[in-house]
C-alpha cells in the first residue's frame, strides 16, 4: 500500500497522544500537589505584576478605571523634581550600605571564623539585630539620635565636649542615619553568609601557601577573597535588591500625616515616594510607573554584577 | 495624640469673614433646636465608620452612635477605629474594590479627596437638608474648608482642632513676665526672658516647621495662601514674607527646635519649654499623662500679629457616606444626629471621662466641656478666630513645595521672598 497522509497522520496523532498521557502520568501528580501554591501565586503575585505593567500607561487613580495615556507617566518621571531627589538619595545609600555591609560582614566573619567558644558567642550576638524587629529597632535608633536631653548620640557627643546635633532634621544626616541603623541591622547576617562560604574554602590552601611563606594579608588577598567571589556577587546582589525598596525605616522616621521624606527631601527614597504618589495622593497609575523603573534599575544592576562576576573567572 | 490634616487654607476674606461671622453663628446656632433637623429616613441595618484616629477616639465616638441606635430600633452603628498611618490607604483600598465601611472619617481634605474621584456621596445634592443643618451649626472656618469650589460636600465636620498656646504660669511669673503673650513682640520678648532664666524657651509641636506651624503667623500678618476665588496664590505677598521671617527667626534666633521627635509635652513638665504650640488636645490630656504640671499651667490663643489677627490654623476630621454603602440614609440619618446637643453633649463627656478632648464642630457646644472655665474661655476665643485649609485647586499637591520652602528657609537661611515666590509658581501651575 501506499503511504500517505491519511495512513501515517493517524498513527503519529495516536504515539504522542501516548506519550502527554504517560508524560502526565508521571508529573501530573507533582503539578496536583503544587496547586494551590501556584493559583495564589498566579493570582495574588503574577497577575498584579502584570497589571501593574498596565496601569503604569494609565491614569488610574484607584477608584475608577484608567484611561490609556501612553507613556506620559515614564516621561513625567524624569521632570518631577522629587522623584529624582528620590533616586539619588536611594543610590547614594544603596552605594554606601552594600559596599560597607559587605565590608564590615566579611571583616566579621574573618575575625570570628575560629571555633571557639568565644566566638560562637560572639556570632551569636552580632547575629541578634537580623531576628529583631525592624519597626522596634527603628523606633529605638529614633530614640537615641532624638536632640532631646535623653538621646544617647548627643550624650555621648556631649562626653567629649562636642555640640548638639539635630540629626533629624539637618539635611547631611539623613542618609547616614539610615545607614547605620541599615548596617547594624545586617552585617549580622552578612557575616553569617561569609562564614558559610569561608567553611567551604579548603584549609589545605591556605596552609601551603603559609608555609610557602605568604603573610596573613597575602593569603587573604590572593586565596580567600578570590575563591568568596560567589558568596560575595550573593551578598552583593541581595543587598542592591534589598537597599533598593528600603521603606521601613523612612516611613518610621520621616514621615509625617500628609508628607514624606524628611528636611527638605533628604531621607526621601524610591519606594516611600512611589507610596506617597499612589496611595496618598491617588495617583497609582504614576506610582505603577515608578514601580516598573525601579525594577528596571534592579534588574540592570543585577545584570551588570553576574557578568562581572562572570568576566572575572 | 490625634494630628489632624489639613485641606486647604482659607483666602483672606473668607477667613475675616470666617472671624466676624464666628461670634454671629455662635449666637445663631445657640437658638438651633436641640433636635436634629428632619432628614434622611432610617432603615433597620447595620452601619460600620472606619473612624480614623485612636481606640479612645473610636469610644467617644461610640457614645453617639449607640445613643442613636437607641433611639432607632433596628439600626446599629459600629465605630472601628483606624490608626493614622494606615487610615488613607485602607479607605482608597475600599474605594477600590467598592467593600468596606459605610462610612469613613478621616482628615478635613479627605471627603474632597475621595470624593471627587468617586468614591464618595455628595451630600450637598442627596442630603440638602443635613448640609444645610451642619453649614448652619458648624464653625464656618472648618465648614468652608470642607466644600469643594462648586459647591459640593462629599464629608463634614466631624471633630475640629485648633492651634493653641499653651504656658507654664509659675516660669513666666519666676522669668518676669506678667501679662500672658499676645503679640508677636512680647512672645520673643517674654522667649529671651525665659532663656535668660535657663530654659530654652518655646516649642512647636503640630505643624513644626511646616505651613501648618507657619499658618498662624501667615494669616496674623494680614497674609493668605490665595486670593478669595482661588484665582491665583498670595503666598509671596510683603504680609506673608514678613510672616515667613518672624517664623524662622523663632527657629533660627529664639532656638524654637526643630527636631519633631523631642518629647514636647515632656518637655513642657520639665521646664525646657515653657512655651508650647500645640493642638487643643492637651487641653484635657495634658495632666493625665504629665501630672506635674498640674496647677501651674494656663491656655491662651496664640499671639496676635501685626494685623491684629490672631487666627489659629484649625483641623479636624470629616465624616461622610461612602458611595457603596447600602444604609447611606440612616449613615446620613447619624451624621444629622451627630449635629444635635445631644450628641454633642454625649461625645464631649466620654472624651472627659477618658481625659481626652473631643471638641464638637460646633462653637457654641464649648460651653458643655468639662475642661476648667479659664481654658474653656481661652478654646472659645480661639474658635472665634481660626481658619482651616483652603479647598482650592491643586493645593494638596502644592504642600509639600510649601513645606520645603519653608525648612530651606529655617534651616539654610534661603531668602524668604525667594523660596515664597518659587512656592507661588509652583501653587499658581496646580490651580490650572
Amino acid at each position: 500500500m501506499a503511504i500517505s497522509e491519511s495512513n501515517v497522520r493517524p498513527d503519529f496523532t495516536k504515539r504522542t497522544l501516548n506519550a502527554r498521557v504517560a508524560l502526565f502520568r508521571r508529573m501530573g501528580a507533582g503539578y496536583i500537589m503544587i496547586a494551590p501554591f501556584l493559583i495564589l501565586f498566579l493570582v495574588f503575585a503574577v497577575w498584579p505584576i502584570i497589571n501593574s505593567l498596565y496601569l503604569s500607561f494609565t491614569d488610574f487613580n484607584g477608584v475608577k478605571a484608567g484611561e490609556f495615556i501612553g507613556t506620559k507617566n515614564y516621561e513625567r518621571m524624569w521632570g518631577d523634581e522629587r522623584f529624582i531627589k528620590a533616586l539619588t538619595n536611594t543610590a547614594s545609600y544603596v552605594v554606601l550600605i552594600v559596599s560597607l555591609n559587605t565590608v564590615c560582614g566579611l571583616a566579621l566573619a574573618m575575625a570570628l571564623r575560629a571555633p571557639s567558644l568565644l566566638n560562637q558567642i560572639c556570632r551569636a550576638l552580632f547575629f541578634l539585630p537580623a531576628v529583631t524587629s525592624t519597626i522596634a529597632v527603628t523606633v529605638l535608633w529614633r530614640t537615641i539620635f532624638t536632640s532631646a536631653d535623653y538621646g544617647l548620640a548627643n550624650t555621648i557627643l556631649h562626653f567629649f565636649g562636642l555640640k548638639t546635633i539635630v540629626f533629624f532634621s539637618s539635611p547631611e544626616w539623613s542618609i547616614p542615619i539610615l545607614v547605620i541603623i541599615s548596617l547594624w541591622g545586617g552585617m549580622g547576617g552578612t557575616m553569617i553568609i561569609f562564614l558559610a562560604g569561608l567553611q567551604s574554602i579548603s584549609s589545605d590552601m591556605t596552609e601551603a601557601a603559609a608555609i610557602d611563606g605568604a603573610t596573613s594579608v597575602q593569603r587573604f588577598w590572593y586565596i580567600i577573597l578570590p575563591l568568596l567571589k560567589p558568596t560575595t556577587i550573593y551578598i552583593v546582589i541581595t543587598g542592591l535588591i534589598g537597599a533598593f525598596q528600603v521603606f521601613d525605616m523612612v516611613y518610621l522616621i520621616y514621615s509625617t500625616v500628609g508628607n514624606i521624606g524628611g528636611p527638605l527631601d533628604s531621607a526621601l527614597t524610591i519606594v516611600p515616594y512611589l507610596y506617597d504618589r499612589g496611595f496618598t495622593r491617588f495617583q497609582l497609575g504614576y506610582a505603577s510607573s515608578i514601580a516598573w523603573v525601579l525594577f528596571g534599575i534592579i534588574f540592570i544592576m543585577t545584570m551588570i554584577n553576574l557578568r562581572l562576576g562572570r568576566d572575572n573567572k | 495624640m490625634p494630628v489632624a490634616t489639613l485641606l486647604r487654607p482659607l483666602p483672606t476674606t473668607t477667613a475675616s469673614a470666617a472671624t466676624t461671622t464666628a461670634a454671629a453663628a455662635t449666637t445663631a446656632a445657640s437658638a438651633a433646636t436641640t433636635a436634629a433637623v428632619a432628614g434622611p429616613k432610617v432603615a433597620p441595618g447595620n452601619v460600620t465608620v472606619w473612624a480614623v484616629g485612636s481606640e479612645d477616639d473610636a469610644k467617644v465616638f461610640q457614645s453617639a452612635a449607640d445613643a442613636f441606635g437607641k433611639a432607632n430600633p433596628g439600626v446599629k452603628v459600629t465605630i472601628q477605629p483606624v490608626s493614622w498611618d494606615d487610615a488613607h490607604a485602607k479607605d482608597l483600598a475600599a474605594a477600590t474594590s467598592g467593600q468596606g465601611p459605610d462610612m469613613i472619617t478621616g482628615g478635613l481634605s479627605w471627603g474632597i479627596e475621595f470624593g471627587t474621584k468617586g468614591a464618595m456621596v455628595d451630600l450637598a445634592q442627596k442630603y440638602p437638608d443635613v448640609v444645610k443643618n451642619v453649614q448652619k451649626l458648624a464653625q464656618p472656618g472648618i465648614y468652608n474648608a470642607v466644600v469643594t469650589r462648586d459647591g459640593k460636600v462629599y464629608g463634614v465636620p466631624g471633630d475640629l482642632t485648633v492651634m493653641m498656646m499653651y504656658y507654664r504660669t509659675d516660669l513666666l511669673k519666676e522669668a518676669g513676665i506678667d501679662k500672658i503673650p499676645s503679640t508677636w513682640d512680647e512672645l520673643t520678648t517674654a522667649i529671651t526672658k525665659l532663656q535668660a532664666k535657663g530654659s530654652k524657651g518655646m516649642a512647636s509641636s503640630w505643624g513644626n516647621t511646616s505651613w501648618l506651624g507657619w499658618y498662624g503667623f501667615l494669616y496674623g500678618a494680614g497674609g493668605s495662601l490665595y486670593d478669595a476665588q482661588c484665582t491665583k496664590s498670595t503666598i509671596n505677598s510683603a504680609e506673608a514674607v514678613k510672616s515667613l521671617q518672624y517664623y524662622a527667626d523663632l527657629y533660627t534666633k529664639y532656638k524654637t527646635p526643630t527636631d519633631s521627635t523631642i518629647d514636647f509635652e515632656g518637655g513642657f513638665e520639665k521646664g525646657d519649654y515653657p512655651i508650647l504650640m500645640q493642638g487643643n488636645w492637651d487641653v484635657t490630656g495634658l495632666e493625665s499623662g504629665h501630672p506635674g504640671v498640674k496647677g501651674k499651667w494656663a491656655a491662651a490663643p496664640i499671639p496676635a500679629g501685626p494685623s491684629g489677627k490672631k487666627t489659629a490654623f484649625i483641623g479636624g476630621r470629616m465624616i461622610g457616606i461612602m458611595n457603596f454603602s447600602k444604609n447611606q440614609d440612616t449613615a446620613a440619618a447619624f451624621i444629622n444626629y451627630l449635629y444635635t446637643d445631644e450628641a454633642a453633649t454625649m461625645t464631649s463627656n466620654k472624651a472627659a471621662e477618658l481625659s481626652a478632648l473631643w471638641l464638637p464642630p460646633r462653637v457654641n457646644m464649648v460651653s458643655k466641656l468639662q475642661v476648667p472655665d479659664d481654658r474653656k474661655a481661652a478654646l472659645t476665643a480661639q474658635l472665634n478666630d481660626a481658619g482651616g485649609p483652603p479647598n482650592c485647586k491643586g493645593w494638596e499637591e502644592s504642600q509639600n513645595t510649601a513645606d520645603k520652602k519653608i525648612q530651606e528657609v529655617i534651616l539654610n537661611k534661603a531668602d524668604p521672598q525667594k523660596a515664597l515666590d518659587e512656592v507661588a509658581v509652583m501653587m499658581n501651575q496646580n490651580l490650572k
